[in-house]
């Protein structure tokens, strides 16, 4: 496994094109770093080149990609993996994240985080991604567990943890936790999230990912990143970092973006949690050794 | 055979199909209306993308129209870029031939080709272009983040119903260096023949109005060619179009 090389705490935000003139104008303390998808700046000048420049003045900038999604079939084109290596580089990435899904097959992208089937192949598919990717970038990957509203593969011997957990461990990969998609899914899926959380390998966490979500008439949750974040992922993310310690924590919103400073509100209501969270974990931890 | 591989150009036909096939369905297991939920995220996020990169195209053609074209390009074509700031391009191109043969619509093209343009000038990465003061003796460094279109009506100034030119007009799409903003400038016949003339690189700005006078079959500049070549000049210095000379080793 790749060591992590440098430090990034507290909580971010997306640099989302609706939200960065006045993030970038103000540049709030309680943004402790900033997150950013590098399709967004890969082979592209003008507002989104200026608006990099000026966010490396001030935060750590984290990407997140969007399309190298780690179960495609299809191998990655060699020529978009030196574009991600060289923006990496010149942001200075600690790591580089991307979602545990399919995005794209034979050459036809879909621009969506798709579920894949809980089963040894694509185990075997995500570890032979994730090394490519590592190689071709020369710093750790984390996967992204998404959310999902049907399986493709139903009643299969795997439960989404323990799938997360064989892909971990075969890809000997990072883990970027989305606590929401954890709480969407056992909404819909009707599992217990705490056990879920539990029984992960903490060690493997670089991140944590907050969102709101939309709550459909027939109660389906849809991951819209679009609303506020709700008290049942406020918690999970407390008993979450209670357990992983301090892992930087993003706040995505990516639809129905509010003024800055409602952002902000929910970005010191993390800071509380995440500081709390992190003692626990800290007086647990010496309690451990006093033992 | 791969079973992933199969749930995946499933999935991809699934969502990509002006209808979704049954068998595609019955392949993904499950609730059907879960798997369209999925249907309706992918088509959604690229019908408002593509919408964002053409709003006067997809005004013009009305909701309709531009969804059946949107429809058409994803069941023929599917998007091929990662960068989904692409996909505005891929349609275009996609739908160009009929567009341009719209006989209800006969600026339909160019409006669609300036929208397109605008949007991956807007885009284009910058490009060191070194320049010194203007030598009218030497070649001229023209902006390299610019990009040109013949068009037959001003849709940049009317894209509702532009009336049709007398001749094409040569339209320059651009952002200023290290400018996030984007400029369209439009030359008419001449004009376009200075411009292009002065986009040589091994030859010096006074040779290529010669050039020009000879494909005009003109041996000398008449006082009014002079003044408005000069003041065609003088407006891309003053835009940045026109950067500078090289400078001199």
């Amino acid at each position: 496994m790749l060591p992590v090389m440098n430090e990034v705490e507290g909580i971010g935000l997306g640099l989302r094109h609706d939200l960065a003139e006045e993030l970038l104008e103000r540049r709030p303390d309680e943004v402790r770093w900033l997150e950013i998808h590098p399709e967004n700046y890969v082979a592209r000048g003008g507002l989104f080149a200026q608006n990099l420049e000026r966010a490396m003045e001030t935060w750590r900038l984290v990407p997140h990609g969007l399309s190298l999604c780690l179960g495609t079939v299809t191998p990655f084109d060699p020529a978009y993996k030196k574009q991600l290596a060289a923006l990496l580089d010149r942001v200075g990435a600690p790591w580089y994240s991307d979602h545990l899904c399919f995005a794209d097959v034979d050459g036809s992208f879909l621009h969506d985080l798709l579920p894949l089937p809980f089963s040894k192949e694509t185990v075997q598919t995500v570890k032979e991604r994730v090394d490519e990717v590592q190689q071709a970038i020369g710093r750790p990957v984390a996967v992204e567990n998404i959310s999902f509203y049907a399986d493709p593969a139903p009643r299969r011997g795997w439960t989404e943890p323990e799938f997360l957990c064989e892909v971990l461990d075969a890809a000997d990969c990072k883990l970027l936790l989305d606590v929401n998609n954890v709480y969407v899914n056992s909404v819909n899926h009707g599992f217990d999230p705490e056990p879920y959380i539990d029984m992960l390998p903490h060690e493997r966490v670089v991140q944590m990912h907050v969102a709101g979500h939309f709550t459909r008439k027939d109660a389906l949750i849809i991951d819209t990143h679009g609303e506020p974040v709700c008290d049942g992922v406020y918690a999970l993310l407390e008993h979450t970092l209670e357990r992983t310690g301090p892992r930087p924590v993003l706040l995505e919103r990516d639809q129905n973006i509010p003024p800055l400073d409602e952002l902000l509100g929910e970005v010191r209501q993390l800071t509380e949690i995440y500081e709390r969270a992190t003692a626990r974990h800290a007086e647990l931890r010496h309690g451990d050794a006093a033992e | 055979m791969s079973e992933l591989g199969d749930i995946q150009r499933a999935f991809a036909r699934m969502c990509f199909d002006r209808a979704p096939a049954d068998a595609d369905l019955d392949r993904l297991h499950g609730e059907r209306e879960r798997w369209l939920i999925y249907r309706s995220m992918v088509r959604s996020r690229l019908f408002a993308m593509m919408r964002s990169g053409l709003p006067k195209t997809a005004a013009l053609l009305g909701d309709e129209r531009f969804e059946a074209a949107v429809a058409d390009y994803l069941e023929a074509h599917t998007p091929r870029t990662r960068f989904i700031r692409e996909v505005v391009h891929e349609l275009v191109t996609h739908a160009l031939p009929e567009w341009e043969r719209d006989p209800a619509l006969p600026h339909l093209g160019d409006l669609a080709r300036w929208e397109d343009t605008k949007w991956r000038v807007g885009a284009m990465e910058e490009r060191e272009a070194p320049a010194e003061e203007l030598d009218f003796e030497r070649p001229a460094v023209i902006n390299p983040v610019l990009e040109t279109l013949e068009v037959t009506h001003r849709v940049d100034k009317d894209h509702l119903a532009p009336p049709t030119l007398d001749e094409p007009h040569l339209m320059l799409v651009y952002r200023k260096p290290g400018g996030s903003r984007l400029f369209t400038y439009v030359l008419n016949d001449v004009g376009a023949r200075l411009f292009r003339a002065w986009c040589a690189p091994d030859r010096s700005c006074a040779d290529g109005v010669r050039a020009v006078l000879e494909g005009l079959g003109r041996d000398k500049p008449t006082p009014r060619f002079l003044e408005g070549m000069a003041s065609v000049l003088a407006d891309l210095v003053a835009q940045r179009v026109v950067l500078g000379s090289p400078p001199r080793l």
